[in-house]
């Protein structure tokens, strides 16, 4: 209980310390794009490969559980219903979060054990904007941009099978995919991504700037880093679910 | 002129700095010596604001410096530089870059005074023509020179080194020593160097204080730590030397 309290603490301090050089962000403008970019990159591969799996998958169940008795319409409608509003931010997040919340983690977490962080410090560059902010807002503006990548491709591959697999006419699917769209879904779903982002990319940070002792500090740092982010992901998930929908 | 007057820090319930007093003199070199673990790091840190004391203070020319924050911190350091242990080149930037981190924020110089700055100080530490490399293609000598480079480049009153010869083989680790005295000389700045090489403490120290068990328990010249028959000195030094 104890520990619980001392780490919400030096979390507050962590958060109060941040916030105070956010609204410098544009400083280091040019490593924000640094950082989109090498998370895009790193992500793009398994974001599309999760997508296209779970679109296809997706589509074989809105068939199989409603054979027979619920329209062909439908096909599409669900795929792109299911990824707008939870599984395109859900999953784009626990793969993005698996994958650069764990190499934030240990990058800073690196950068801190040897002592390129006090060096920085030294150099009168203040770590937090140099290192931490401009990563937490790339993850910010990353994770919508591949979310939306994500529902694009699961409903393409939620196509691709229930046209090739299932006989489905192309102009049925795609039918679907406008069929009761709504729009507020859409954004629901991306104001999830948003917040999942930021969770990324601080508490990525986090785990790293804290770590001590070695390359061993590193490792607990990644382990606990993406622990955190995963725990934190489902929870807003949630809260956020309730709200927006 | 930096002072650090009856400095107290505890980690947990370890007790590193039990009440460290020294003076440093300007344009001389100071090694401050003593066993692994002693807190010799730590006592470094303490000396840029790094790390803050329980008790105790660092005056810097008259400046407390473990009482400030933000700017006024970053003013104060922008007369000390650090060499770190391992270098602390940052992984992403090339030598150049690394060079001139602290130039860019610091200063409105132009590229090419800043290609002018770099190239001068590589010589300095006889490393010319490495500005394109990345820190992961240099050895750990390599990478100590370039950290000294980036040291030197903000034109310092004070510069630190961590360990400087640890984990080098002797013939770098002289070089470094050399190195450290030849810049000395030349730049006339301020040097504290922390050890445990006994050797390198001979090499370029002025003043050698030795810190054991949280205190400086020897302050004096090599030749006086050499005849010290303090128990604890001639420990150490007995220890390294026979
Ligand atoms: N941030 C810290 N938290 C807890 N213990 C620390 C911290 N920094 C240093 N220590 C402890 O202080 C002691 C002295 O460390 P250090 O100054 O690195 O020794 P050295 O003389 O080898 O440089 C060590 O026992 C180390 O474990
Ligand atoms: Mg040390």
């Amino acid at each position: 209980m104890k520990g619980l309290f001392t780490y919400i603490g030096e979390l507050a301090f962590f958060t109060k310390d941040f916030l105070r050089v956010l609204p410098r962000f544009y400083r280091y403008f040019n490593l924000i794009i640094e950082q989109i970019v090498t998370i895009g990159v790193a992500s793009l591969p398994i974001v599309l490969i999760t997508s296209f799996s779970s679109g296809s998958v997706t589509a074989h169940q809105a068939m199989f559980q409603g054979k027979d008795f619920i329209p062909e319409i439908y096909v599409g409608m669900s795929v792109i219903k299911a990824f707008m509003i939870e599984l395109g931010p859900i999953l784009t997040a626990l793969v993005v979060g698996g994958r650069c919340g764990s190499s934030i983690a240990a990058e800073i977490g690196s950068m801190r054990i040897t002592e390129q962080i006090d060096a920085l410090e030294t150099l009168a560059i203040d770590p937090m904007s140099y290192l931490i902010v401009p990563r937490v807002i790339a993850a910010t503006i990353a994770l919508p941009l591949l979310t939306v990548v994500s529902e694009v491709i699961a409903c393409v591959g939620g196509g691709v099978y229930a046209v090739l697999a299932q006989n489905i006419k192309l102009m049925v699917y795609l039918d679907g995919l406008r069929f009761q769209f709504m729009v507020h879904e859409l954004w629901g779903g991306l104001i999830k991504a948003v917040a999942f982002g930021v969770i990324i990319g601080f508490m990525g940070c986090y785990h790293g700037f804290r770590a001590k002792g070695g390359t061993e500090g590193v490792g607990k740092a990644t382990t606990r880093g993406v622990v955190d982010i995963f725990i934190l992901i489902l929870l807003f998930d949630f809260i956020i679910a309730q709200i927006v929908f | 002129m930096i002072q650090i007057v009856n400095l107290k820090k505890t980690f947990g319930d370890k007790k590193v700095l039990r009440g460290v007093n020294l003076e440093i003199m300007d344009g001389a070199t100071t090694v401050i010596i003593g066993p692994s673990g002693c807190g010799k790091t730590v006592l470094l840190k303490h000396i840029v604001g790094l790390i803050r004391p329980d008790e105790g203070k660092v005056m810097i020319d008259g400046v407390n410096i473990s009482n400030l924050y933000g700017t006024s911190l970053f003013k104060v350091r922008e007369h000390i530089s650090v060499v770190f242990q391992g270098g602390a080149l940052l992984d992403s930037l090339s030598v150049s870059n690394n060079i001139t981190l602290g130039l860019r924020k610091h200063t409105k110089l132009r590229e090419p005074e800043l290609s002018k700055i770099v190239k001068e100080k590589l010589e300095m530490v006889k490393l010319g023509g490495t500005e394109k490399l990345m820190p992961s293609e240099l050895s750990g000598g390599m990478k100590k020179r370039v950290a000294i480079a980036r040291a030197i480049a903000t034109n310092p009153k004070y510069i630190l080194y961590d360990e400087p010869t640890t984990g080098l083989d002797p013939i770098t680790a002289n070089k470094i020593d050399k190195l450290i005295c030849n810049l000395q000389q030349k730049l006339k700045i301020t040097a504290i160097v922390v050890t445990h090489d006994l050797t390198s403490a001979y090499n370029i120290g002025d003043t050698i204080a030795m810190l054991r068990e949280g205190e400086i328990i020897f302050e004096g010249t090599p030749k006086e730590i050499r005849n010290c028959e303090e128990q604890k000195v001639k420990e150490f030094v007995r220890g390294r030397d026979i």
